[in-house]
């Protein structure tokens, strides 16, 4: 997986923009990688992608395409696993800008995706990230970046 | 058509230690490699002053409780929403529950949290997944 494109910038990003798509391709040693840092036990994924791997894996893919802000903060998520995805196959991740808005000089931004095998779509996710303006202490959440 | 929660299958609590070790692992593993997750010049600069772990390797703490009670059906069909609250500062032992809310069309419903020993709330949301 990697980005041969220079990365755009979140900041340029508006409402309706599509991102370039891309193919992911979960190995079983991703699964076993994934699933030995989270903790979890594989006996459940030993032929199928565990779902919210998926969305890490997506998330990955968009941070490598897409410049993104110190001060950056992931402030929610939302996914919908329709399909389970075997190890090795190859999925399609289909971004577009959701929204886009301004409160109290933060910019608040939400992407969502669509995941698709082949005719199938077996997933879908937003993601809302936040950038606080310059010398703001508190961000207004606090989870990822 | 709405039933009582208590139609919703039980959902068993995750609890797990989330050090900087796993955070490192979680950062190759995952391919998200943002400083703010490492020991370094970056993180001590950051609002939180120190590495925070991921916010996705503490929503997996819910989708492993979700896929436990649920298996496959969890992936064919689960959905989760959530919002963070709070940075989870390694170390830190983080618990997810999911507290059933109601069965409808055939979809059970929880409130999910995820929280520090000290029941400080670092992500809340709702999960939902197919009885059958």
């Amino acid at each position: 997986m990697s980005a041969s494109t220079p990365k755009l910038s979140l900041d340029r990003l508006q409402r309706g923009d599509h991102l370039p798509s891309f193919t992911l391709r979960v190995t079983s040693r991703d699964v076993r990688d994934y699933l030995a840092a989270t903790g979890e036990s594989p006996d459940l994924w030993t032929h199928q992608v565990p779902p919210l791997a998926l969305g890490a894996f997506a998330l990955a893919g968009l941070m490598e395409r897409v410049e993104l802000p110190a001060g950056l903060v992931h402030t929610g998520q939302e996914y919908a696993f329709a399909h389970p995805v075997r190890h090795d196959a190859a999925v399609e991740v289909r971004i577009r800008v959701a929204s886009r808005s301004e409160r109290r000089g933060a910019v608040i931004t939400a992407l969502e995706s669509e995941w698709h095998s082949g005719d199938t779509l077996v997933g879908s996710a937003r993601t809302t990230v936040l950038v606080a303006p310059p010398g703001a202490e508190d961000p207004g959440a606090g989870g990822d970046a | 058509m709405s039933t009582e929660a208590s139609e919703a299958p039980a959902v068993a609590p995750v609890s797990r230690l989330i050090d900087q070790a796993r955070v490192d692992a979680y950062a190759t593993a995952a391919r998200d490699h943002n400083p703010i997750h490492r020991v370094g010049a970056e993180a001590s600069a950051s609002q939180f002053g120190r590495p925070i772990a991921h916010g996705m390797l503490v929503l997996a703490l819910v989708s492993e409780a979700m896929a436990a009670a649920f298996g496959e059906r969890w992936a064919r069909g689960g959905t989760l929403k959530v919002r963070w609250r709070a940075p989870a500062i390694p170390p830190v032992t983080v618990t997810a529950r999911a507290t059933a809310r109601a069965v409808t069309d055939g979809l059970a419903s929880y409130d999910v949290v995820c929280e520090t020993e000290s029941g400080e709330p670092l992500l809340t949301g709702t999960a939902t997944a197919p009885l059958a």
